[in-house]
Formats: structure tokens, C-alpha cells, sequence
């Protein structure tokens, strides 16, 4: 895709509101996971800034046509570096926030269509082949996408923090 | 103190750490500054069953043994222990002040009437986000609530925890089926996302970047028993979405 077409798939009115819109909805998503890791009260604010900012760095490599892959991985990395710089400040660890931030770009879908697909492929052995396609299309996008967000968490700190304690 | 007495306060220290969901370095790392600040070289070693601590101090030298209490998740105590730590560190606290304060240390959680609508919101969300319509949200929503709560309750009774897993992926994808084709009439598409927020609860985050985080740093061991652990939680969800489905024979 040529750079101005990016530029403006990324401008376009319509896309901004949809940006503002995920934006928020992923901040309420990080904030209730937040909870339910029984986070501080205190940190929920961050938190949910942090899962909107994944989400939102994971939509704009999404319009410039980067790959479901490609993107998780540098909105996990985004999110990680993030909070290196944030983290000694308040001398809290890390985890704690990056994985309540991270749960919005959560490959659920494709998880969902492989479950789905190994069902029917039981059911209706006429149509094995496209089942198996699928299964493996899938299956191996989420698998992907899953260690893309693990690596994009894990990568960023071993630069980082090579010989200095995790808090 | 002596060295027996400090070996059970660091171990203590180690397992409420353990227990509330850390990675193996902050275990590790931890209970030797705290070791440090006592006066101590400490070597920790953490294995899926069990913590062992030496301890040394002069000539002398104490090591144990002991038994871990499972994998929970607890972010305000980990925040709390940590900071306990610093403080010893930095000589606010004396060690036997913190040796009390975790002999008497009991994790707080947010009540139950909090945690089931904010965890139904954010299905609500989810489902936006996954390009489901407002229908679809109102049913994940109503789903998500159903099954945080049937979790918390199951928790409760103290069950096995992939038993859990399964009854919460059965009752999720069932209530979300329900609510989608008899209450709110969804198509298939928004069906599918409505069925797939509903578990959005499930999705074991903690197990699994703290597996990845491990193997990383030089844990492998850990590393791969907290990413067997995820593969089994995500198992246990997909068995029950299984049954689920094959009750309501959703074959589209």
C-alpha cells in the first residue's frame, strides 16, 4: 500500500471516530480485568490508559496494512516500553500493569473459529478439506498472535533491565 | 533472629509470592535482598512443587524445604509484599516487624457486587470491539455476568480449578446461545462474537505471560509448567465449549 493511501485510510473522519471509540472501550476492558487481578484502585487509571494505548497502536499498524502478527507484536512492544519508563517511578512490577493492558488485542475470534471448525469437522466429513484449512489458518494465526503479545512483553525488558532487579 | 527463624520468614515471604501470581525472578530476587538486608547470602530455588532456601551467615548455614501453595493471582498483595521488602531494605521496617506483619498477612479482594457488573461491561466492550452489534453487546453482557459469577461462586466451594474452567466455558457459551437466538434474535456473526466475549474471563493472561517472562529469564522450568498450566486452563474452556455446542447443535 502506497504511503499516501496509509496516510489517508488513517485520516479519514470516519476511521478517527472508530479510533476514539476503541479507544475507550479498550480502557473499560483493561480496567475489568484490572479487577478481577484485584489490582489497587489506584493503578486502575494507568491500567486502562495503557490497554487503550495497546489497542490503539494495534489499530494503526492494523490500517497500515502490517499484518494481524506484525501488529500485536509492536503494540505488546509499545505498551512494554511504556511501562519500563513509567515503572521505576512508582516501584510497582511491571507485570502487573502490561497484562491487564494487553487483554483487549486478545485474539478471541480465531480461537473461537478453530474450536469450531475441529467440531465440524466431524459432523460434515463433505466439507473436510475447507474444515482443515481453516482449522490450520486459524489455529496458527492465534497461536502467532499469542506469542507475538508474550515476546512483545518479554523482549523489550531484557534490554532494559539486564543486570538490575525486576522492581 | 536466628538462621532457622529467618529461613521460615524468608520462605514465608517466597510462598505468599508465589501464591499471588509473581514471576520466578521476582521470587528469586526478592527473598535475596531481604536475605541481604537480614545479613545473609541466600540461594532460592523455585520449582513447581516447592521453594528451597539456604541461607548462610558466617559459618553457619540452615536449608529447607517447602511446599507451594498452588498458583493464585493477588496483584494488591504482590504490590503490598514488594513494598514490605523495600522498606526492610531501606531500614524502615525491622525484620521482625515484617516477620509479623506476613505471619498475620491476609489478602484483600474487591467485593463480589463490584466484580460481576464491571466484568459484564467489559464483555459489553469486548463485543464492540470485536465489531458485534448492540444486541450482541446486551447478551454478552448478560453472559459475561452469568459466568464470572458462577466462577466466583464455584471458587468459592473451593473446586478443582480446570473443573471450573469447564463449567464456566459450558454455562457461558449456553447462556450467550440462549439470550443470542431466543431473546435477542442475533445472526451468526454476532452470535459467534456474542458466545466468544462471554469468555473473555477465562482468557489465563497471567499464567501465560509469566510463562513466557520465565523462559525468558532463565527459569525454564517454571517457564514451561506455568505455559502447560495456560494450555490446560484454555483446554478446560474449550471442553466446555464443546459440550456447550454440541447440546445446542450450532452447526452453521
Amino acid at each position: 500500500m502506497q504511503y499516501d493511501e496509509i496516510m489517508i485510510n488513517l485520516m479519514a473522519a470516519d476511521s478517527v471516530l472508530n479510533y476514539l471509540q476503541d479507544f475507550f472501550l479498550s480502557a473499560v476492558v483493561s480496567m475489568a480485568f484490572a479487577v478481577l487481578f484485584v489490582t489497587p484502585a489506584k493503578y486502575i487509571p494507568l491500567i486502562g490508559l495503557g490497554g487503550a494505548v495497546c489497542h490503539l497502536s494495534r489499530s494503526v499498524c492494523l490500517a497500515a496494512d502490517l499484518g494481524i502478527v506484525a501488529s500485536s507484536f509492536i503494540a505488546s512492544v509499545v505498551i512494554s516500553i511504556i511501562f519500563i519508563l513509567i515503572v521505576p517511578r512508582i516501584r510497582v512490577p511491571r507485570p502487573v500493569f502490561t497484562v491487564s493492558s494487553i487483554v483487549p488485542i486478545i485474539p478471541g475470534k480465531f480461537a473461537y473459529m478453530t474450536l469450531l471448525s475441529m467440531i465440524k469437522i466431524h459432523d460434515n466429513p463433505g466439507m473436510r478439506e475447507q474444515y482443515i484449512v481453516s482449522i490450520f489458518e486459524n489455529g496458527l494465526l492465534t497461536a502467532f498472535v499469542m506469542l507475538a503479545i508474550g515476546l512483545g512483553i518479554a523482549a523489550p525488558a531484557l534490554l532494559f533491565y539486564r543486570n538490575r532487579p525486576v522492581v | 533472629m536466628d538462621l532457622k527463624e529467618l529461613t521460615g520468614f524468608i520462605a514465608e515471604l517466597a510462598l505468599i509470592l508465589s501464591s499471588c501470581g509473581a514471576e520466578t525472578r521476582l521470587i528469586v530476587q526478592t527473598s535475596e535482598r531481604v536475605a541481604k538486608a537480614c545479613g545473609c547470602t541466600a540461594v532460592v530455588i523455585v520449582s513447581p512443587n516447592m521453594i528451597i532456601i539456604k541461607l548462610t551467615r558466617g559459618d553457619e548455614e540452615y536449608s529447607s524445604f517447602y511446599r507451594t501453595r498452588g498458583i493464585g493471582l493477588n496483584l494488591g498483595s504482590l504490590i503490598y509484599c514488594s513494598r514490605l521488602c523495600r522498606k526492610l531494605e531501606e531500614k524502615k521496617i525491622s525484620p521482625s516487624h515484617l516477620h509479623h506483619i506476613l505471619k498475620n498477612f491476609s489478602s484483600w479482594k474487591y467485593s463480589n457486587f463490584l466484580v460481576i457488573p464491571v466484568i459484564g461491561i467489559a464483555c459489553g466492550s469486548f463485543c464492540f470491539l470485536n465489531g458485534g452489534n448492540a444486541h450482541a453487546a446486551v447478551t454478552a453482557v448478560l453472559a459475561g455476568c452469568v459466568t464470572i459469577a458462577l466462577k466466583l461462586y464455584l471458587n468459592r466451594l473451593g473446586l478443582f480449578h480446570l473443573f471450573v474452567f469447564i463449567s464456566c466455558g459450558f454455562t457461558g457459551t449456553l447462556v450467550s446461545f440462549v439470550l443470542g437466538t431466543f431473546v435477542c434474535g442475533l445472526g451468526s456473526t454476532d452470535l459467534a462474537v456474542a458466545m466468544v466475549v462471554s469468555l473473555l474471563p477465562f482468557v489465563p493472561g497471567f499464567p501465560f505471560i509469566n510463562g513466557i517472562l520465565d523462559l525468558f529469564k532463565g527459569y525454564p522450568v517454571m517457564g514451561i509448567y506455568r505455559l502447560v498450566t495456560t494450555v490446560m486452563l484454555i483446554l478446560s474452556v474449550c471442553i466446555g465449549v464443546v459440550l456447550a455446542l454440541s447440546l445446542t447443535s450450532l452447526w452453521y
